[in-house]
């Protein structure tokens, strides 16, 4: 019970920060750090002329926005990239790291935002790839590679098994697996980039307890993350990158939030959340007992969404909020209950059951779709904005009915790139070139393009920058006031809370409430999503 | 909002020798075609002649036919095998219908004159029957298809056997073709072989609706990101079906025409053709993963093979070392694209 209060308290932005055992070792000892780095790229100065340093047994966090170069900086320190200029030094030592596995064996350490496990392979086979203890007559050693993961795994109180496969661990265990690694390789740097993006909440506080004790071990963490509450909670310095450059490192316990975000962006934000648009009463969407069958269910979901309002939905990893969203979309269709369009008419309402069977289906009745996964389900790496942006509504962009109209392409996107803001050297840039935001902005063009009367977005603010996240809220601000209404899954809470008029909660598959006004508060959401979970053991 | 940077800065421009180097790299392909004709034109200096070029294209007209099918299947993450095997089937299918009434030795005795257009329908119809299985097995049954179409070309190759076998045939060579159907292999209208210009025809079809039609742009989608266009609303599993259509009924067209070309037809015609046209695509600058190739690149790369195959004939190269100069190609501009690729995503 202790540990849930706790996992709400951290869900918490305005938690207050608890006063933690100042650093009585006045001298620190530097593990690693870049002189004047700056990196190239055609078209961008990716890096301009970095110095930072990381020291042992504190944690650094780097804030900025996507493409600020935080994945340039670390790219450059894993030898992925080579600096054009400037240099790196590990331990006072200057070094020019080469290649991953150089920097590895240099004592660096990345727990990546995509983690990049070998799924095939059990945990002990990805633990000590490369590695491998060999038996006297040069077999591998199964057995005490096994015994010596279980030791490490019981020191760290990891729950891990060595013997299972990595296809069946949850993402938190695979970033599990990850610091494992880490620590077996007695790395002095540790690198986390944005390491709290799809872990819940006590697992968000397995993983700060796992970095306070690397911390202590005298190891340099160096922590990338969008989130305010765990730089608080965790960093000793901060320093914000913006456009390449360092903008300044600060004391993390001592600096604002706002002067962070000022730091970032270059001005302040006045306001993240826009004002809410008023709802009209008709009912475009109705929902009545939803549900898939199968092994993770989702059953008998009623709702009803207005024109003007944006629906939350809110609840844990694992509550099927994405199933939610597929099965309206028609990408998982549903088996059980209807969904039933409602055209909005003043003399009175006519009811439309509809099954979505596929998306196109969806599409053509007004309801458009943003994926969790960008890379996944969102981008054609392959192709350019162009292509990307229009893929959803070709139709729009015909001559003599059956040739693609270059023009009008060019002209639709052009105009998206200016509207959404989208910073790109051309209309026909690669997608894969842009930033994270930039990419999602090219997939909210892509749907809004469609002409949608419903926008269905699951977390659409994911992984993006602060400026980028503001932009994205303003949009979805523009559509509902302009009479669109907008179902939106976020795990961020004060996203959840910001933006919308209702909140429906879901736990385990099953909806667990239905929040409107005052009702949505942080303590109530927390409560519906954890109704049917047993109280975790502390 | 934050003011957007309107342009880029510039950028310290890359080295000269740098500059040669991704030169290289973009055009290596053409570089290779290039440094091809050289080294025989050199060696043999009547190879740069109209007749040489005339028998490279006759050569790669009915390659290039199945070439472009098989691109669209690479194109959209596939493979096809069983496209060699429907140009053995299509020659067999179209020549057994097609011989001279006074043959003595007919597939058909009976068989009254048909016009010529019928048993050549026929021929690429069937061989889009089979490119329906093979796109259904990949698109409704989820079978990989390498697995897919490796199963359909040696059902193919059996059909075709059984088909062949027939009394009063029983597997003989079939020949005595109608002079009206071989005039499409070796006839010329205007000085320009039919042959080439049906290759030329197919060749500016494929184009257009690769780059021009919402069906070709779906094609890339869904070899570029097959998840991300299942979500974009784009109906894979009709895109993979007729890709897989296409590409057999190109190669059941390339069939017939090798039928007509060499004036008969037996049933292992057409084998090992997918590897070399698949090979002619990758040459090109096609994709095995998918998502990636041109219409350009896939004649080049046909081109490439003819003239190897020709050319080196020509010069009087063993034909045994000719085997391992197509197989350095081959090792080598995939190497090439590899080197691109990495140097454009990085």
């Amino acid at each position: 019970m202790d540990s849930l209060q706790e996992t709400n308290q951290n869900l918490r932005k305005q938690t207050p920060v608890e006063t933690r055992v100042p650093n009585h070792d006045p001298a620190k000892v530097s593990a690693c750090a870049t002189h004047n780095l700056s990196k190239f790229f055609p078209g961008v100065k990716a890096l301009r002329g970095v110095s930072l340093e990381f020291f042992s047994g504190r944690v650094h966090a780097l804030m900025g926005e996507n493409g600020a170069g935080k994945s340039t900086l670390l790219k450059c320190l894993f030898g992925i990239y080579q600096p054009d200029e400037g240099q790196i030094s590990i331990g006072g030592q200057i070094v020019r790291i080469q290649n991953p596995s150089h920097a590895i064996n240099m004592g660096l350490a990345m727990v990546h935002q995509e983690l990049h496990p070998i799924r095939d392979m059990t945990v002990m086979e990805n633990l000590w790839l490369g590695r491998m203890l060999k038996t006297p007559l040069g077999f591998i050693d199964k057995k005490r590679m096994i015994l010596e993961s279980r030791k490490v795994f019981e020191e760290w109180s990891m729950d891990l098994d060595p013997t299972s496969l990595v296809r069946d661990l949850s993402v938190s265990k695979i970033q599990t697996l990850e610091i494992a690694k880490a620590v077996m390789g007695k790395a002095s740097v540790i690198f986390f980039d944005e390491p709290t993006s799809s872990l819940s909440g006590k697992e968000v506080l397995n993983l700060y307890s796992l970095i306070e004790r690397l911390k202590t071990l005298g190891t340099a963490i160096v922590y990338i993350s969008h989130k305010m509450d765990e730089i608080k909670r965790l960093a000793d310095e901060l320093t914000v990158l913006r456009d390449g450059r360092v903008v300044g490192t600060y004391g993390a316990q001592t600096i604002e939030p706002h002067q962070v975000v000022t730091a970032m962006v270059g001005r302040e934000l006045s306001q993240i959340f826009p004002q809410r648009s008023p709802t009209k009463p008709t009912v475009v969407l109705q929902g009545e007992g939803l549900g898939h069958r199968g092994k993770h269910p989702l059953r008998d979901v009623t709702f009803k969404l207005h024109a003007g309002e944006v629906l939350g939905i809110g609840g844990l990893i694992g509550s099927r909020r994405s199933e939610l969203l597929q099965g309206i979309y028609g990408l998982k269709p549903f088996t059980e209950g209807c969904l039933s369009l409602k055209e909005r008419s003043e003399l009175g309402e006519k009811v439309e059951k509809v099954s979505m069977k596929a998306p196109s289906q969806a599409l053509a009745a007004g309801i458009s779709y943003l994926g969790e996964d960008r890379r996944q389900q969102g981008i054609f790496p392959n192709l350019g904005i162009i292509e990307n942006l229009v893929v959803s509504c070709q139709k729009q962009f015909l001559k003599y009915r059956i040739f693609t109209d270059d023009v009008k392409r060019l002209k639709a996107t052009t105009q998206a790139i200016a509207d959404l803001r989208i910073k790109t050297p051309t209309p026909q840039t690669l997608i894969v070139n842009l930033s994270g935001g930039n990419q999602q902005k090219v997939l909210l063009a892509r749907a809004l393009l469609t002409k949608p009367k419903i926008l269905l977005l699951d977390e659409p603010t994911r992984g993006v920058d602060v400026g980028a996240k503001h932009e994205i809220y303003e949009l979805i601000h523009q559509f509902v006031s302009n009479g669109g209404s907008v179902i939106v899954v976020s795990s961020e809470m004060p996203e959840l809370i910001g933006l919308s008029h209702r909140v429906l909660v879901l736990c385990e598959g099953r909806m667990t409430g239905l929040l409107e006004g005052d009702q949505i508060t942080e303590q109530n959401i927390i409560t519906c999503a954890t109704e049917f979970l047993s109280t975790p053991s502390p | 909002m934050q003011d957007i940077t309107p342009a880029a800065p510039p950028v310290s421009s890359p080295s000269p020798l740098r500059r040669l180097q991704n030169l290289a790299l973009h055009y290596g392909i053409y570089l290779v075609l290039f440094l091809l004709v050289a080294v025989i034109a050199i060696s043999e200096p009547s190879f740069l002649s109209g007749a040489s070029l005339r028998n490279i294209l006759l050569s790669s007209s009915t390659r290039l036919i199945m070439a472009l099918g098989i691109a669209f299947v690479l194109i959209s993450g596939g493979v096809d095998l069983s496209a060699g095997r429907v140009v053995g089937l299509a020659a067999v299918i179209a020549a057994s219908m097609l011989q001279a009434a006074d043959y003595s030795r007919k597939f058909y005795p009976d068989l009254p004159v048909l016009p010529l257009v019928l048993p050549i329908v026929l021929a690429v119809f069937c061989g889009a029957l089979v490119g329906l299985v093979n796109g259904l097995a990949v698109a409704k049954g989820k079978i990989p298809p390498f697995i897919a179409t490796l199963g359909t070309m040696v059902i193919v190759y059996g059909i075709n056997l059984v088909y062949f076998d027939q009394p009063p045939n029983h597997s003989q060579p079939i020949g005595g073709l109608r002079s009206d159907f071989t005039y499409l292999g070796s006839g010329s209208v205007f000085e320009m072989p039919i042959l080439i210009s049906i290759a030329t025809a197919a060749g500016v079809l494929i184009w257009v609706v690769a780059n021009k039609t919402i069906f070709g742009r779906q094609i890339y989608a869904v070899g570029g990101n097959r998840e991300a266009a299942q979500v974009a609303g784009i109906p894979v599993d009709r895109v993979l079906i007729k890709v897989y259509v296409i590409a057999a009924a190109m190669a059941a067209l390339a069939g017939v025409l090798e039928a007509a070309r060499s004036g008969g037809a037996k049933s292992n015609y057409g084998e090992m053709y997918e590897l070399d046209a698949i090979a002619a695509c990758v040459v090109g600058g096609v994709s095995t993963t998918g998502g990636i190739g041109t219409v350009g690149g896939v004649v080049v790369g046909v081109l490439i093979f003819a003239i190897i195959n020709y050319g080196l004939s020509f010069i009087g190269m063993d034909p045994n070392l000719q085997f391992i100069a197509k197989g350095l190609i081959i090792t080598v501009a995939v190497g090439l694209d590899v080197q691109k690729n990495r140097s454009r995503s990085s």
